[in-house]
């Protein structure tokens, strides 16, 4: 299992899935890159499993097509697909041994038994398992079924690894070092990942790429980063990271773009980004934008007045939710400065050079 | 399905098909092509010979041809989609023009023919899978095939017959209203009123009792309820009619009861003299309904004990730790989790009693009901088959009707408990004095279960019950001691091998059913779903008349046979098997299998190595049951046994008719020991295994 | 699947595969209680080396199998069951003319008693319609021996007549018949009205009313005797009373089916079934209907038809699907819904 050896990109295009009469998944065109770890993201419901599901065969299409390579593979069974998956559930067969477990799909292919024997303590031992061959999954904890499962995923070196949730029945501090050794697992296999999730944190950590998607259908796609920074849509700006979204004037002078919120004006500097035409838009902005100061009788034209409506004391972060003439704006601020407290009336100040213009076709 | 002419499976390979077409030409050569004037059993080497199917002209070519079309097919087409078109056409057009020719001919179909067909349909869903049906997999594709064809050769054909027989009168002449004037005949809305309410009273009765034994035996404390374990089974390895007849020798008018009340308060009696006269009040509805209620609570007992042992006992502990009692969490928790439970039983139990036929037989007095309305318009003077259809129809649709009624309602709630997520927890004993009354109500009931077989067993040992009580052993030397030939005998060996061969059948058919229809989606399911709720549904009686007008002449003809027999008791007993496995099914979370298809395993390999040690014990049990119920069964078999396939029940039953209780009971009371034995085997040999432990404690 | 396939295929070929040889077969459908057909078709086997394949199911049922394989017959000979219905296949034409050389030890009454008169059938048994008191309860209740069937309808046995449905089964049909014969049909309707408040129950078969009379579950009960005179014989206090107003009977049937592949075992069988030993094969298994060979020896438990006040029933008539119609109807609209 050397990196690269193996990877292939999943193409998927015009998939569409329809339960009876309910749309499941629309006109969904992605290319998964090969060799990457990429994560569908979004509230639940909006069909990411039943895309993983579609990729791992296990789900029929009702229309369009998936290329794995160059392969399409779109009527093939999720027997012959070659992928693995990692459940929810873990799904671990009850009646059987890890070993057993893990060598299953060996067994399946009839290798023989020594050979089955050795390769799973091979993987047995990339999972940080080595020695717990002849344990039953109940007599595992979660974090341990959970390798195992994983365990199972890979020994096959499919082509393609999937992950439904897979930290989801896990708990928090766990969570945490489990999806870095699934990071890590899937970096050294270079095998081609999709990994399902709704909460974004983890979708952040672990991907290459992200895919956000609602009710069906594909918002986004790119790497966390750019997800963060340039969001497309108030949805994923909401969905990835914390955001306040408000309404402004965009205006295009001679000094370059301006906008207008609240009653005061921002200069956005040139080399920003704007994906929308001069007026009304709608801006992003995220809680380290916006600082609140302590209110002083010298009006300063760029900052907002506003009066906090929360605040809670969170560690190494004050939490404030503040109420101003664009609506209420969620922020932090170090804990090492003095604690607003609720009902103080204060002035809130928004770096211009970090404010994102949501394009102008979105939701 | 979408038919891509780029994906060609890369698995097809032409010898698949061989074993079959070896299997077809195996029957070509060595099996009937005819059926056999006088019987498989029966025929002379000569007739045999005769009867093969390279002797007759029709088939001398026809069939080896297709065969050597099938082998050469592959190399006449390109891919393996054009492939499977030919192997699909080819069958196809085989299998229809066989039953064209057979019923032009007007001739009857022989084992050989039998065999050669299933071959070839085997064939087509190879041929269907290599389209594309199933997307390839050759297993699922021909248990649909088979199952579609069981269920249309074996259930809608027969279903069929009733209604040809309804829609013309005897002398062929066709007859539309003959239906609306059966129905509406004088007398016939009692019958249906009388099957109706004994149906509702037995159905909540038996419900009622059945999650009191289920509560007891899963929740109770006292040491009581490992006794259940042994007394529910009796009712259930009773053939109906005796548990009926029993309750005739204790409350009957020369009953038991009826006795000791006169030697207490009877003209002569030795208290109260004349303060007491006989009467006869155990015949008619309440006679049945007791007679019921004791036969068909173990089966209420028994949906409602797998669905309280599969609750998580961690929704029980939330329900406590939120300062509800034990009675608030039975009520609020413990019993709505049951409901889908209870709606099963309450179903079951409604329809076995509109479609029971033993105890109305033995104990309805004038109470009529449609199922022995039903038998009597055929095997008493009348012989009216139209009738008996029509009543059949009735009988079809009233159980038809509450079966769908049930489904809906239970079909929207699913509680999925095993996910492969381990719990654990402890099970929340009943409250204190709910467990006094329900300890008094178990005490009494299984009293009386005692006395009744007690009685039983005494019946075969007395001269004559009623009139000469002297103890002897004339009746079982009379049944056992006269060699194989004489006796019990014939029909108790014959009961067994049907038995035996139907039982496994039931089982895995019963499961395979079940998987296709909890987790397969395809064209053409409506068949099978549908197919499946008259086998739920379809009375006995209802069975036997559509089985003797569909089968007893060509080209199916079976009356007679021991496989029409063996077929009937596997289709009685189906339910069983299929429930069973739908019930299992539901407590595995389909990820199991999903993660072993993504393990390459096939669906067979699926099956084999998740599936069925995950359900192990309900195919022991419900091959065990589908045993037990064949060798019972009387409703349907009573229409079908001849001299020769006579069965236990029906021995016992003529028995009864020709007025040798002692002999009936004491028959009865052999079957019902062997079936005791046979059970308590099953249960020790099976033992308790890992899966079993494990699924019994979440 | 294939395995198990497989498996049931070998079995079934593994059960036919000890074929006998047999000196020629014959096919038999057989009206008779289980155990009478079963001890017949073996002692026939027995005595002439037959094959016989034997199918047992009510006369009714029998007849329509015959009807239904009417162009391809698969039996060769019908033995037993009440006359009518094999009245009825003689007049359709699907049973064989034959005039057995026993037919002059019949009776007269038995030897050409079906409708078509073309000796299509022979009587090979009677049976006397009748009832039987259970001793024991008489005494219990302290109540007078009954003797005819005006005594039936007296009140005081009120409760305690049992009498089956004529609407499924024949004996009580012949019951119907019977009371029209001896009284004209609207006299019989007022009897049978009276009788019908004295009727506990009226049961499905025809024979259950002897068995419950047998065991105490009702005082009187009322069919052919021969049925009641088989559980005197197994021990119950029965006394088997004939109607002093005389009695209708019943005639049980012996028919060669048309087209018979078997045609000479068939008209041995019947040759056999007439004769002295042939008719006592039956009272081995406790069938004490009255044999119609005048030699056979009378089983001392059956009714002897030389003892007995018979009425002259008239089989043509009242064997008459018309006839039996219109009686069954008057009896389910007038008789049956009266309150009792």
């Amino acid at each position: 299992m050397k990196p690269g050896e193996t990877n292939i990109t999943i193409t998927l295009s015009k998939v569409f899935k329809r339960f009876d009469e309910v749309t499941a998944l629309e006109d969904i065109n992605v290319v998964f890159e090969a060799g990457t770890l990429t994560t569908l993201l979004g509230p639940s419901g909006c069909g990411k499993t039943t895309l993983l599901r579609i990729v791992s065969g296990l789900e029929t299409v009702s229309g369009g097509e998936i290329l794995f390579g160059n392969e399409n593979v779109t009527d093939l069974s999720a027997t012959r697909r070659d992928v693995g998956m990692v459940f929810q559930s873990y799904a671990l067969f009850p009646h059987m041994t890890v070993e057993q477990n893990v060598g299953y799909g060996l067994g399946v292919l009839k290798t023989p038994q020594e050979k089955i024997k050795e390769q799973v303590k091979v993987v047995l031992d990339m999972v940080n398992l080595a020695g717990y061959q002849a344990r039953y999954p109940d007599e595992l904890s979660g974090g341990q079924q959970q390798r195992v499962a994983v365990a199972r995923a890979l020994i096959l070196e499919p082509k393609v690894l999937l992950f439904d949730e897979p930290l989801s029945n896990i708990d928090s501090k766990l969570r945490r070092s489990m999806r870095e050794e699934i990071r890590h697992l899937q970096k050294s296999t270079g095998i081609t990942s999709i990994y399902v999730t709704h909460d974004q944190s983890e979708a952040l950590a672990v991907s290459d790429e992200v895919v956000v998607m609602k009710d069906g259908r594909i918002l986004q796609k790119g790497p966390p980063r750019s997800l963060y920074h340039r969001p497309e849509s108030a949805f994923v700006a909401n969905f990835i990271g914390e955001s306040n979204v408000v309404e402004a004037l965009l205006v295009n002078g001679t000094d370059g773009n301006r906008v207008e919120l609240g009653g005061i004006e921002l200069a956005l500097p040139d080399s920003m980004h704007i994906p929308a035409k001069p007026g009304m838009v709608k801006l992003s902005l995220r809680p380290e934008v916006i600082h609140i100061e302590a209110k002083s009788d010298d009006k300063d034209p760029d900052c907002l007045a506003g009066i906090v409506t929360e605040s809670a004391y969170m560690g190494p972060v004050i939490e404030y939710s503040v109420k101003t003439a664009i609506g209420d704006l969620f922020t932090r601020g170090p804990a090492y400065e003095t604690q607003h407290l609720k009902g103080e009336q204060v002035r809130v100040r928004v770096r211009p050079d970090e404010i994102i213009v949501i394009p102008a076709s979105s939701e | 399905m979408s038919t891509t002419a780029k994906v060609v499976s890369e698995s097809f390979k032409p010898a698949l098909i061989i074993p079959w077409v070896t299997i077809g030409i195996i029957a070509y050569f060595c099996l009937p092509w005819l059926a056999l004037e006088y019987g498989l059993t029966d025929a002379t080497f000569d007739e045999f010979v005769d009867a093969l199917a390279w002797r007759k002209n029709g088939a001398t070519i026809v069939v080896p041809f297709f065969f050597l079309m099938f082998l050469i097919a592959p190399r006449l087409v390109r891919s393996g989609i054009q492939c499977g078109w030919l192997y699909t056409c080819l069958s196809a057009f085989f299998i229809l023009a066989t039953f064209a020719y057979f019923i032009t001919e007007n001739l009857s179909m022989g084992l050989g023919t039998a065999v050669i067909l299933l071959a070839f349909s085997a064939l087509f869903a190879i041929g269907i899978a290599e389209i594309g049906f199933q997307r390839g997999d050759r297993f699922i594709a021909g248990s649909v095939i088979f199952v579609i064809l069981l269920v249309c050769v074996f259930i809608f054909f027969p279903i069929w017959t009733i209604f040809q027989t309804l829609l013309y009168n005897s002398d062929g002449s066709f007859a539309p209203f003959q239906f609306y004037q059966i129905v509406t005949a004088f007398g016939v809305g009692r019958v249906i009123l009388n099957t109706l309410l004994l149906a509702m009273s037995v159905g909540a009765a038996t419900t009622l009792f059945g999650l009191i034994f289920a509560l007891y035996s899963t929740r109770a404390t006292s040491p009581l309820r490992y006794v259940i374990r042994v007394f529910y089974i009796l009712p259930i390895i009773t053939p109906p009619f005796v548990v009926g007849m029993a309750l005739i020798l204790l409350f009957g008018r020369a009953g038991m009861i009826n006795d000791g009340l006169m030697f207490l308060f009877g003209p002569e009696g030795i208290l109260l003299q004349g303060a007491f006269t006989r009467s006869g009040y155990i015949y008619g509805f309440w006679g049945i309904f007791l007679a019921q209620t004791l036969s068909l609570t173990p089966i209420a007992y028994m949906v409602l004990n797998g669905m309280l042992a599969t609750i998580n006992p961690a929704m029980e502990e939330a329900a406590l730790t939120m300062r509800a009692g034990r009675w608030e969490t039975l009520r609020d928790v413990t019993l709505p989790l049951l409901r889908p439970g209870i709606a099963n039983a309450f179903l079951l139990c409604m329809i076995s009693s509109a479609a029971d036929f033993g105890n109305p037989l033995v104990l309805g007095g004038d109470y009529d009901v449609l199922s022995t309305e039903i038998y009597f318009s055929i095997a008493g003077a009348q012989l009216d088959f139209a009738k008996a259809s029509a009543l059949g129809v009735l009988l079809l649709v009233l159980s038809l009707s509450v079966f769908v009624i049930q489904k809906k309602w239970v079909g929207q709630k699913s509680y999925v408990t095993v996910t492969g997520v381990q719990t654990a927890g402890n099970v929340i004993p009943l409250p204190g004095r709910l467990q006094k009354i329900l300890s008094a109500f178990v005490l009494v009931w299984l009293l009386l279960v005692g006395i009744l077989y007690f009685s039983i067993f005494l019946g075969g040992f007395v001269k004559q019950w009623g009139a000469d009580y002297t103890l002897t052993i004339a009746h079982h030397k009379e049944l056992w001691l006269g060699g194989f030939a004489s006796g019990a005998w014939p029909s108790f060996i014959n009961s067994l091998i049907f038995a035996f061969i139907a039982a496994p059948i039931t089982a895995l058919i019963g499961i395979l059913i079940a998987y296709i229809i909890s987790r397969k989606k395809f064209f053409g399911k409506g068949i099978i779903d549908f197919g499946t709720v008259l086998i739920f549904a379809i009375p006995g009686t209802v069975t036997g008349v559509a089985y003797i007008l569909a089968f007893n002449t060509p080209p199916v003809e079976l009356t007679g046979t021991a496989a029409i027999l063996i077929i009937t008791m596997a289709i009685r007993a189906m339910p069983v098997g299929i429930r069973g496995g739908m019930s299992a099914l539901s407590q595995i979370s389909e990820s199991l299998e999903e993660a072993s298809v993504l393990q390459r395993a096939g669906s067979l390999k699926t099956i084999r190595s998740v599936l069925i040690p995950l359900i192990r014990s309900t195919i022991v049990s419900s091959t065990a049951y589908s045993f037990i119920r064949s060798m019972t069964t009387v409703s349907a078999v009573i229409f079908l046994a001849t001299a020769g396939t006579n069965v236990a029940t029906t021995y016992i039953l003529s028995r009864v008719e020709s007025g040798d209780t002692g002999i009936a009971v004491a028959y009865g009371s052999i079957l019902i020991l062997t079936m005791l034995l046979f059970t308590l085997a099953v249960e020790v040999i099976t033992g308790r295994s890992r899966v079993e432990k494990q699924v019994k404690t979440i | 699947m294939k395995k198990l396939l497989f498996v049931v295929a070998v079995a079934v070929f593994l059960f036919g595969a000890g074929n006998a040889l047999a000196e020629g077969r014959l096919v038999m459908y057989c009206s008779n209680e289980p155990f009478a057909c079963q001890e017949v078709a073996d002692e026939f086997a027995k005595q002439y080396d037959v094959k016989v394949q034997m199918t047992r199911a009510g006369s009714g049922s029998t007849y329509a199998k015959i009807l239904a394989e009417k162009d391809n017959p698969k039996a060769d000979v019908w033995y037993a069951g009440t006359l009518d219905p094999h009245s009825q296949a003689g007049v359709n034409g699907l049973l064989e003319s034959y005039k057995s050389p026993k037919l002059e030890e019949i009776g007269e009454l038995f030897r050409n008693p079906a409708t078509s008169k073309q000796n299509h059938t022979t009587g090979v048994y009677a049976g006397v319609l009748g009832y039987s008191v259970n001793t024991d309860a008489l005494k219990e209740l302290n109540l007078p021996m009954p003797t005819s069937w005006d005594d039936l309808l007296n009140p005081i046995y009120k409760g305690h007549i049992q009498v089956a449905n004529p609407q499924s089964s024949g004996t009580a049909y012949t019951v119907l018949a019977t009371f029209v014969q001896l009284w004209g049909e609207d006299e019989a309707y007022k009897k049978l009205a009276a009788l019908h408040k004295n009727v506990n129950q009226y049961t499905k078969s025809g024979s259950a009313p002897g068995k419950a009379a047998a065991r105490g579950e009702t005082l009187i009960g009322i069919g052919f005797l021969h049925d009641h005179a088989l559980q005197k014989a197994n021990g119950f206090p029965l006394e088997l009373v004939v109607p002093a107003e005389g009695t209708g009977y019943e005639i049980g049937g012996l028919s060669i089916i048309k087209g018979a592949r078997n045609m000479d075992n068939a008209k041995l069988f019947v040759d056999f079934m007439l004769s002295k030993e042939g008719q006592e094969v039956p009272q081995r298994v406790k069938m004490f209907q009255v044999p119609t060979n005048v030699n056979a020896t009378v089983p001392k438990e059956a009714i002897r038809l030389e003892d007995v006040k018979l009425i002259d029933y008239d089989f043509v008539q009242y064997g008459s699907e018309e006839m039996r119609k219109a009686l069954i109807d008057r009896w389910v609209t007038e008789i049956k819904p009266m309150a009792r």
